[in-house]
């Protein structure tokens, strides 16, 4: 098998064989996940694609970082895609909204550092929840508050602040 | 909350390559309206995944996200933003009307008002949408709304003066995302009950009406709300008093029925279309005229009535309409049709009047998704519950 020359591994899941690759974090932790949870990331299916030994190296994702993707992934890569509107795709999409929602219960240096790597990896979905995650962070704060969260400075000029005071409230607002 | 659905959310997210990344990224350097992205728009993100976060945040909390910092303020009134959203599957469809805004005072001889209600069709919110200004006065009546095509602007365009009665040319641009207005260049000529539709192209086109003198107009112009200027069209094939406009694909309107100077009130089937520069005779297409409402959904011509059968697509080949759907359930008469949205996401908005008015107001809205959802109904609060002159959606 030519293209998965980095398929370090056979193992065994819900009865059948499946293929498995080793990915190895920034401090050289090494994780064998299923091939398809690790295809979630379009970054390493290039890089199984592309071949090679002795594992895939992701130097920009530590392993605490790593493992947390990995988690997702595996969740995610999990599911068969069932009938649409049968019952037991209803309680799939139940299951995995929990999954996410406890996934994301995290503080904002690790968040930030999943979205880092969700978007080095290519996971298209841990991206979109974890920007998610953060946008509902700032949904319901204060401009104050959203820059003290993030550590931002305020750079307008007391004029500029003057204006901004008058601005109309948007429709919705 | 029974109040509250999605109807538009449809868009899914959908991760670019690189390539588009870097592009977009350079396109964030060219936004337009200022507001450098050198800094860090959240410390500890590259800016390119940041925006994705800000993108996602509801429209309701745009104004706060506007007084951060420079960075976030340039971020969210860029267009970048706008498109960042919508890739995202995070941009409201907010719906427009022009209605008659329920009486004031003691409701004895007094004139009737008109107001613009904005709908918020992603969170069933329902606003009545402040003028510019005192000095302004209230929307003039039967005035006619329209979305420049930009994701951005609403202009409300003529309609008559409250007080006098008479047909103003008064043209005011809403900001949508800002919530801001400005007085738009006048309408070159006072015309009343004209068609008036977004091209889609950044133009908002008026054609027909009738002038000062009761004539019915074949005349139409158009106004681009960019470059803030109106310019003449050809006239049209034929005069259309009170005829009804929609955006036709590429940029353009499709002129459909109305009637002439000698036939008051005898709505044509005929209909015409203004693209590259020329009205194109597009023959007999308005069915059952009186009771139909035209709406440009996903750059396709819709027609709705009640009943079987209500909803229909024409299909420009064999020149015929096509069943889509029935009516509106409950749906007495159609007020007014507009498309909402766009690609997948698309929806088709009508507002009209029940037949079963005993259990709440007389008007009630409906929304159904242009890939053959079910009709869902949209609730319309009692302040809300009056006669659309005229509507229009924005994808913000």
């Amino acid at each position: 098998m030519a293209a998965a020359d980095s398929c370090d591994g056979i193992s065994t899941s819900g009865g059948g064989w499946e293929k498995t690759v080793t990915l190895v974090s920034s401090d050289d932790a090494r994780f064998e996940v299923r091939e398809a949870a690790a295809s979630l990331s379009q970054t390493v299916r290039r890089m199984i694609r592309a071949g090679g030994d002795g594992g895939i190296p992701l130097p920009k994702v530590d392993a605490r970082t790593l493992s947390t993707v990995l988690e997702y992934c595996n969740k995610h890569a999990a599911v068969p895609a069932p009938a649409p509107e049968s019952s037991s795709a209803e309680a799939a999409a139940v299951d995995l909204e929990w999954f996410d929602k406890e996934l994301m219960h995290v503080d904002l240096a690790t968040l930030c550092s999943l979205i880092r790597a969700a978007d080095y990896l290519e996971v298209a979905g841990l991206l979109d929840l974890t920007c998610k995650t953060v946008a509902d962070m700032i949904k319901s704060k204060t401009a104050e508050e959203i820059r003290q969260m993030f550590g931002i400075q305020n750079d307008f000029t007391p004029e500029e602040e003057e204006q901004l005071s008058r601005e109309n409230a948007g429709v919705f607002e | 909350v029974e109040d509250l659905y999605a109807a538009t959310q449809g868009a899914r997210y959908c991760y670019s390559s690189k390539d588009k990344q870097q592009e977009r990224a350079m396109a964030m350097g060219a936004e337009e309206d200022g507001g450098g992205q050198e800094g860090e728009l959240i410390p500890g993100l590259p800016d390119d995944v940041a925006m994705e976060c800000l993108a996602r945040v509801p429209s309701r909390s745009h104004r706060r996200m506007r007084r951060v910092c420079r960075g976030w303020r340039g971020a969210v009134g860029s267009a970048e933003f706008r498109r960042r959203r919508r890739t995202a599957g995070a941009a409201e469809d907010i719906v427009f009307l022009v209605q008659s805004a329920p009486a004031g005072g003691d409701g004895k001889g007094s004139t009737p008002e008109c107001a613009l209600a904005a709908l918020n069709l992603t969170t069933g919110e329902w606003r009545r949408v402040k003028g510019p200004a005192e000095a302004w006065g209230p929307v003039p009546l039967f005035a006619q709304c329209a979305a420049a095509g930009d994701g951005r602007h609403v202009a409300v365009v003529g309609g008559w003066d409250p007080d006098t009665l008479r047909p103003t040319s008064d043209v005011r641009v809403l900001d949508v995302p800002a919530g801001t207005w400005r007085r738009g260049r006048q309408m070159p000529d006072n015309r009343s009950f004209f068609g008036c539709a977004g091209g889609g192209d950044g133009n908002v086109y008026v054609a027909g009406g009738h002038d000062e003198s009761k004539n019915a107009l074949r005349s139409a112009l158009a106004y681009s709300v960019a470059d803030d200027a109106w310019r003449a069209l050809p006239d049209m094939s034929e005069e259309r008093d009170e005829p009804q406009l929609v955006a036709t694909p590429g940029g353009g309107v499709l002129a459909a029925s109305g009637y002439p100077t000698e036939a008051q009130g005898a709505f044509k089937k005929t209909a015409e279309r203004f693209a590259a520069g020329a009205w194109t005779d597009e023959g007999d297409v308005v069915p059952d005229t009186a009771e139909t409402c035209l709406a440009s959904v996903q750059g396709k011509l819709w027609a709705v009535r009640a009943g079987k059968g209500g909803v229909r697509e024409w299909d420009g080949v064999p020149r015929a309409w096509r069943d889509v759907a029935a009516g509106p359930p409950g749906v007495e008469a159609c007020v007014k049709a507009v498309g909402v949205g766009d690609g997948d996401g698309a929806a088709l908005f009508v507002f009209g009047t029940v037949a079963d008015a005993a259990e709440g107001g007389k008007y009630s809205a409906w929304v159904m998704e242009a890939g053959g959802a079910p009709w869902k109904r949209v609730p319309v609060p009692s302040r809300f519950s009056g006669f659309v002159y005229s509507a229009a959606a924005v994808r913000i």
